[in-house]
């Protein structure tokens, strides 16, 4: 989330929301920048795979409700896990889809980067090296 | 100032090192600990901050910046050019489950962005000590990638027939 507030000048004009972690960091960013904030799902409440999971479907029921609530044109995602249900649903339903792979993935996509880029409209990594790895992966600089 | 930042999950080997330290120093050292569940006895603490503006305060205060592998603490710290030593969680110790978190950090200190990596914590009072605070790498303008976004959802705007290529 810190990355993403690291490129909020980008969406400067757009009516935005945020669906992130439930955790006090996260809370705490949202207010700072007085953005709508959904918060969904504890990172410790991840222990297993069964768990990640149950957990996601779940989650990919939220995120349904709040695609349909809230009609976003656009979702664009830094990861993690719970990205993966809203960008295949917002796929799904005709959205364009950006994915930011995080800053701390240098020579190699994360799982959830792995999974999004597929459907993603717009791949950006944050490592020229990771840029050449990958066909659709775009460089265009970095949030530090 | 020294500020200790250890995000949201547990990190035990650095709080309790770094109280150890603080009580060696005069320095003042404020440490937010999460779930660290350890209570500092030489330093000031808090487990987490409401307010991003006071995090980015603290950053601002601090002469070194001591932190866990953490990609938002890094971004953080960086913003304001500060003297940045990082303590990698280990899987040895069973505080991770993978290892290779430790990718950016090497990367960072590479490009000199990092001062220094700790992998062994008892060299840390050593380096505090002795760490040369000037001269850090700024913090790049990330406006190529700001850049790219905001051209990019302006181009969805625009009638079809319009569109760049890109």
């Amino acid at each position: 989330m810190t990355e993403m507030m690291q490129l909020k000048d980008a969406f400067e004009g757009h009516e935005i929301f945020l669906i992130t972690w439930n955790e006090k960091f996260t809370k705490a960013l949202g207010d700072t920048y007085h953005i709508k904030t959904y918060l969904i799902l504890e990172f410790k409440s991840i222990k297993s795979w069964f768990r990640l999971l149950s957990l996601m479907m779940l989650t990919a029921l939220k995120e349904f409700k709040i695609l349909i609530k809230e009609r976003p044109d656009v979702i664009i995602s830094t990861g993690s896990e719970i990205a993966i249900p809203i960008c295949y649903l917002g796929n799904f339903f005709g959205k364009r889809i950006i994915y930011i792979e995080s800053l701390a993935r240098v020579n190699e996509l994360s799982g959830t980067g792995k999974l999004i880029y597929p459907i993603a409209d717009l791949f950006l990594v944050q490592w020229e090296k990771l840029a050449k790895k990958y066909k659709k992966a775009r460089f265009e600089g970095a949030v530090i | 100032m020294i500020f200790v930042t250890v995000g949201t999950l547990p990190f035990l080997r650095l709080i309790k090192k770094m109280d150890e330290i603080a009580g060696n120093m005069d320095e003042e050292v404020i440490m937010q600990i999460g779930n660290t569940k350890y209570t500092p006895k030489n330093a000031k603490y808090f487990d987490f901050i409401e307010s991003y503006h006071e995090i980015q305060e603290l950053n601002r205060k601090a002469r070194i910046v001591v932190c866990h592998d953490g990609a938002g603490s890094f971004i953080t710290a960086l913003q304001y050019s500060k003297p940045l030593i990082v303590v990698p969680k280990l899987k040895k110790y069973g505080e991770c489950f993978y290892d290779n978190k430790v990718e950016l950090a090497i990367e960072l200190e590479k490009i000199k962005k990092i001062k220094k990596i700790i992998y062994d914590i008892d060299e840390l009072e050593n380096i505090l000590k002795n760490i040369d605070t000037d001269s850090v790498t700024k913090i790049n303008e990330h406006k190529g990638l700001i850049l790219a976004l905001t051209r990019y959802i302006a181009n969805l705007e625009k009638p079809l027939d319009n569109l760049e290529v890109l």
